[in-house]
């Protein structure tokens, strides 16, 4: 009896830990002026490895992820186009792909930005400013697990006809105000490196150039994230390979008339 | 340094050697008292080459996921290799073609530079060139791998191939310019020159040390002592005079002329799907003449 009240108690000890480690990304820069207010708050030790803090936020990415993705792709079954058994895929593909997602376009993009910060002689900074990298993402994981419940909540209450291009309207809204939001915490996360070297800032605005053009491009190659009521479920589209750009552009033409498909 | 050498494998002193390019400690001015980058030419070639090929596969992800589509496996792997030939080819013998005249232009237009360290300034800028290619290469991979639109992928590579060459222009003018000046005051001054140099620079850097605990330092005078500044900057202390811009101007022009038409003579580098495999189109036309009918 004891000994299972002793790993409950290191459970719930690492779940406290795990949220104290949320919070620290969602507060960039939080620990060094609030810690003395707030003991509960662990602040993060001066002399850090590279790779601290870089295992933890790769850690709530495959933990919180699949959160928002999983009540991303109940659509089907609360719309009552499928029964929960059909659903299960689609949600656990939702779920699989939505980190999936962000370990892939920050894998993608990384080597750049490290050749890139070398060449603007901001190479002793990369450890410091790949972690603010890394921690964006997990913010916005955050941030969109945070939503998880808002669009379960969307999808029950919401009994039109035109339901699934609502919910497709909806949950491209909450990705972009999420990837805004996330955004807005690199730069937090950025601060204190901007201050240090104000080159770090055209660094931050290059990675999110790089890493919004290759993101977008990731999540049509990852499309459905929903899945449509009247398309079998399926990892991928059964035509993934597509460009976001060239559809982007051939849908301007086709709606200005300037060319027709 | 030696010991430290010796525990790296050989794959990583190459590396290393790259990075220290890449980050700028080759090219600070104090580690070019000798008038030369002291980097290992031979290891820094091999490496930038490998580099060069690893690009030239992501360059031939295209024809290779397009040519497994519609199951014409002997194009797809015919083009993918011929692309991981020719990007290193495209480096070497424009460099071949062009380092005689390169040498000459900078001696007649008044640089002291002499061959061994102009070869070695060329070599550094072509591998930051190809090190930033490489490291686009993943993203080029990806977008070939996911993209069927022929027209956009060459945009992207042009781009790619673009930003590329202008940091590595950029990194050569830097470099050409300290090598010059350094070589001006080495032949004023001859061997006290790192003598005077150390201690005048070194007030500097307790300045900027002493200054950096506010919370707005000023701006350094002497910029590349500090650690944050980059092989891209010029160092403030340092005024490029005319010759340098002339002898870049010139490299510029030749190495772009001949950069250019190299490009055109080794295509098809991404391989159009329409058209059968070749390893080099026929004899046809030159890039001026194509961009001039694509004009007018």
């Amino acid at each position: 009896m004891r000994h299972i009240k002793e790993q409950l108690r290191c459970g719930l000890q690492g779940v406290v830990q795990g949220f104290n480690t949320v919070d620290h990304v969602l507060r960039p820069g939080g620990d060094d002026q609030e810690s003395a207010s707030k003991p509960w708050h662990k602040p993060a030790a001066k002399k850090s490895h590279a790779l601290d803090g870089v295992r933890q936020t790769i850690l709530i990415v495959c933990l919180a992820g699949p959160l928002y993705g999983i009540a991303m792709g109940s659509y089907g079954w609360i719309d009552g186009h499928r029964s929960f058994n059909a659903q299960i895929l689609q949600m656990i593909y939702s779920g699989v792909k939505l980190p999936l997602l962000i370990v892939l376009t920050v894998i993608v993009s990384l080597p750049s930005f490290f050749v890139l910060n070398s060449l603007f002689g901001l190479r002793d900074d990369f450890a410091q400013a790949l972690r603010a990298v890394v921690s964006a993402q997990a913010g916005l994981v955050v941030i969109l697990a945070a939503f998880a419940p808002l669009i379960s909540f969307f999808y029950v209450s919401n009994a039109t006809e035109k339901s699934y291009p609502h919910a497709i309207l909806v949950n491209a809204f909450i990705f972009g105000t999420a990837s805004v939001t996330a955004q807005r915490l690199l730069a937090k996360w950025y601060a204190p490196l901007i201050k240090k070297n104000v080159r770090h800032k055209r660094m931050m605005l290059i990675w999110i150039f790089i890493y919004a053009f290759v993101g977008t491009q990731m999540g049509y190659v990852l499309r459905p994230f929903i899945g449509s009521p009247e398309v079998a479920i399926s990892f991928l589209r059964e035509n993934p390979f597509e460009n976001a750009y060239v559809r982007l552009w051939q849908l301007v033409m086709e709606v200005t008339g300037v060319m027709p498909l | 340094m030696k010991p430290v050498t010796a525990k790296r494998g050989a794959f990583f002193e190459k590396l290393y050697q790259l990075d220290r390019i890449l980050r700028g400690d080759a090219t600070r001015p104090e580690h070019l008292s000798k008038a030369e980058i002291e980097i290992p030419v031979v290891g820094i070639s091999v490496t930038i080459i490998c580099l060069a090929v690893v690009y030239g596969f992501c360059m031939g992800v295209f024809a290779l996921v397009r040519g497994f589509e519609n199951a014409a496996y002997q194009t797809a792997v015919l083009q993918t290799s011929a692309s991981m030939c020719k990007v290193p080819l495209l480096f070497v013998l424009t460099l071949v073609v062009t380092f005689p005249s390169l040498y000459v232009f900078n001696a007649l237009a008044g640089s002291r530079l002499r061959i061994f360290p102009v070869f070695k300034l060329l070599v550094a800028s072509l591998s930051v060139n190809i090190a930033v290619l490489a490291s686009m290469g993943p993203i080029l991979a990806f977008f070939s791998l996911s993209t069927p639109n022929y027209s956009f992928i060459v945009l992207l590579n042009v781009i790619v191939f673009a930003v590329a060459g202008l940091l590595g222009l950029l990194f050569l003018i830097q470099t050409l310019g300290r090598l010059s000046v350094i070589e001006a005051k080495g032949v004023s001054v001859s061997t006290s020159t790192i003598a005077v140099d150390t201690p005048s620079a070194t007030p500097s850097v307790t300045e900027a040390g002493d200054t950096s605990e506010l919370s707005k330092p000023p701006r350094p005078t002497s910029t590349y002592r500090r650690k944050d500044s980059g092989p891209l900057d010029r160092p403030r202390d340092m005024k490029f005079n005319a010759s340098v811009w002339r002898v870049f101007y010139c490299w510029l022009t030749v190495f772009c002329l001949v950069g250019c038409q190299m490009g055109w003579v080794l295509r098809p580098f991404i391989g159009s799907p329409g058209l059968p495999f070749q390893w080099l189109r026929p004899r046809h036309s030159n890039f001026f003449e194509a961009v001039y009918s694509l004009l007018f």
